[in-house]
């Protein structure tokens, strides 16, 4: 079997993609209006809804990068797992149901248009709406850079397309992210969502099992492997250190629900009362998934320590080299389309909420409305996507800046104006503005200029909290906004 | 409402102000870490913040700052205007907090007892301050997941709050015409 490990790899992968042409043509039947192509007709089901928010958030990052962290830095990105009930806590407790309220309430189709019904301001929805075309392209632009590079390791084992260049690999895999967000818009997304959910978490549960039976002592043996070479790679900091292993906690804890393309899932659930099974099934599931990332990693620095496996060419090969050398050709096929699930359903959420920034909010915002929306959002997408596959390829460094950058930026940007502001009538549009502003700024300025900070205190973390003191301080020091009173009264509920 | 947030706004600011002490504070050698000797691709861990008591107080501080803020965050989401409810509401939020806070300290106190001491004290197969992160700070939080869960008709959208929503539609909808 070991003789055919590539060509069952390609196979899982194919038959992964033929999946998702599936789910398109499914979807295109079940999408007539552009209620339908961005917001699935708010009538999506609890498992629906629950994989599509975990499996948006674990993007690409938690099958590739997040096991070359832990890899080189031992224990230290796993606080950005360690932060996940909480932080789907705070989403759920402050968000879950009011976005849901909202969105029924203003018939919205995007996360600008409930800002737009909660404030009153255009210039604030203008404001998120831009933040998220920033994020999204950076974000976007990565994860289809990360698949065409998976791909491209993929093909060039085989002996009929080993010399496959890295634009065609691009072309391809955009081929299938188009087409079925085309046809399908979110309702192909989500559908692929739960498929692509159920894939990692299967995916990971074998792998964290292979990685216990690839050791004699299983755990404990890479514990002391790894604690005889660093006694902190293993402690809780790993090598960052305490300081920047909690900004990670916090960025990404409170940041959760800051994300755009996670929280948009929340306005299209079906039933209000379904947000308490959302929740778990939600944690778990992404708790699941993520035994990949910290089980590869912490074996490959104990495989390398022992020994036993050359040193790595980049901390980014951990997983790939796990895959190919210590797991089962099978497992590594299911694994390696759990990989290209888990960058298309990142993709495909980022697609969707870009799209509406593109044609639906900044015009709304600029007091332009568009005829036959459903044609130009369909447009938008396949031009979107051509966008980021040429900004990816050759932008250079502005698409890492972007891409790094996204988290934090929407963090810094969202949470203020939607997590908080929705949960407080004193809130202002100008304090929101001003916050969304600041999170950019900030972002951006201590990336451009190269502003070193001590102990690797993530910037996100210092936007957060810059964008958090500026909105809640300005609110404060105004006087309370007027608000439309079926708005005041739902957030009363 | 409003109080929360100004308790808020002065907890931010001196979450900030730590911020700015810890950015002037001395830092530790090589704190985040260095290239390893033998192996050009894993880091390598340099001096702790443990090394000077000013970094590691005001290290401990930060981690107790950021579960501070979690908590407000998490206090403005379990508002009600039922008092009632509320009070049950943030009695169980202000437990889970408790909990949450204690579980770090416990984590920071094995922590120092590891770096001191270099204990090779296992649990579950992890170093113990490792699983005290693990198996208490990840976890800790289902408890605010359970009662989300188990409460939710009582606490979060109660039967009262479905006709509500249900009325300020129709009236919506009867004005729009």
């Amino acid at each position: 079997m070991e003789a055919y490990r590539n060509p069952i790899i390609l196979t899982f992968v194919a038959l992964y993609m033929l999946l998702c042409i599936g789910v398109g043509i499914w979807a295109l039947r079940r999408t007539k209006s552009t209620h339908d192509f961005f917001m699935a007709g708010r009538d999506l089901g609890v498992m629906v809804t629950a994989f599509a928010v975990f499996s948006s958030t674990l993007s690409g990052f938690g099958f590739v990068g997040g096991p070359g962290l832990v890899y080189k830095m031992g224990m230290s990105s796993v606080w950005m797992i360690v932060c996940v009930i909480m932080g789907y806590n705070i989403s759920f407790m402050l968000l879950a149901k009011r976005l849901r309220l909202f969105a029924e309430l203003g018939n919205s189709l995007s996360l600008p248009d409930v800002v737009f019904l909660r404030y009153g301001k255009r210039s604030t929805s203008f404001l998120v709406a831009v933040a998220i075309i920033l994020g999204v392209l950076g974000y976007l632009a990565t994860q289809i850079l990360a698949m065409a590079i998976v791909l491209q390791d993929i093909l060039v084992e085989t002996d009929f397309l080993a010399t496959i260049s890295l634009e065609m690999c691009v072309v391809v895999s955009c081929s299938i992210l188009v087409f079925y967000s085309v046809t399908g818009g979110i309702v192909a997304s989500v559908y692929s969502d739960l498929i692509q959910g159920g894939v990692m978490v299967i995916a990971a549960t074998l792998v964290f099992l292979t990685v216990v039976y690839t050791f004699d002592n299983g755990f404990s043996e890479i514990s002391q492997t790894i604690q005889e070479h660093d006694p902190e790679a293993i402690g809780p900091w790993g090598t960052l250190g305490m300081v920047g292993c909690l900004s990670w906690f916090f960025v990404f804890g409170l940041g959760s629900s800051g994300q755009p393309h996670v929280v948009t899932k929340m306005m299209m659930y079906k039933n209000v009362n379904d947000a308490k099974y959302i929740l778990p099934v939600s944690t778990i599931g992404y708790l699941f998934s993520a035994l990949l990332w910290i089980g590869i990693g912490l074996a490959m620095r104990a495989l390398v320590l022992q020994g036993v496996q050359p040193e790595l060419e980049t901390a980014d090969a951990a997983a790939s080299q796990f895959l190919q050398n210590y797991a089962h050709p099978v497992l590594a096929g299911v694994v390696f389309a759990g990989l290209f699930a888990a960058i298309m359903s990142t993709a495909d959420a980022f697609l969707n909420i870009g799209t509406a920034a593109v044609m639906h909010d900044i015009p709304k915002a600029i007091g332009k409305t568009i005829k036959n929306e459903l044609f130009w959002a369909r447009t938008t997408t396949a031009l979107i996507t051509i966008f980021s596959a040429v900004f990816a390829l050759y932008s250079g460094d502005l698409v890492a800046i972007l891409g790094a950058f996204g988290w934090g930026t929407f963090a810094a940007a969202i949470v203020p104006v939607v997590v908080l502001g929705f949960n407080w009538k004193r809130a202002t549009p100008m304090a929101a503005n001003i916050a969304v502003i600041s999170s950019l700024v900030v972002n951006f300025v201590i990336k451009i200029f190269k502003i070193s900070v001590p102990y690797n205190i993530d910037v996100g973390a210092l936007a957060l909290t810059v964008s958090l003191l500026l909105f809640i301080g300005i609110s404060l020091a105004s006087e309370q906004p007027e608000l439309d009173p079926d708005v005041e009264a739902v957030m009363d509920l | 409402m409003d109080k929360i947030f100004k308790l808020f706004f002065g907890f931010l600011l001196v979450f900030g102000l730590l911020i700015v002490a810890l950015w002037t504070s001395e830092v530790p050698q090589n704190v985040t870490g260095s290239t390893d000797t033998a192996h050009q691709t894993l880091l390598h861990s340099g001096q702790t913040v443990a090394t000077t008591s000013a970094t590691k107080w005001l290290s401990y501080f930060f981690g107790m700052g950021i579960i501070g803020i979690f908590g407000f965050v998490i206090f403005v989401g379990g508002r009600k205007k039922d008092q009632a409810i509320r009070k049950k509401m943030y009695r169980i939020l202000g437990i889970g907090l408790l909990f949450y806070f204690i579980v770090y300290n416990g984590m920071v106190n094995s922590w120092w007892t590891y770096v001191e001491t270099n204990s090779m004290d296992y649990f579950m197969g992890l170093p113990k301050p490792t699983a005290w992160m693990i198996f208490g700070m990840m976890f800790i939080p289902f408890f605010i997941s359970f009662f989300y869960i188990t409460k939710f008709e009582d606490w979060v959208y109660t039967k009262e709050d479905e006709q509500r929503f249900a009325e300020i539609m129709a009236n919506r909808k009867k004005r729009d015409k």
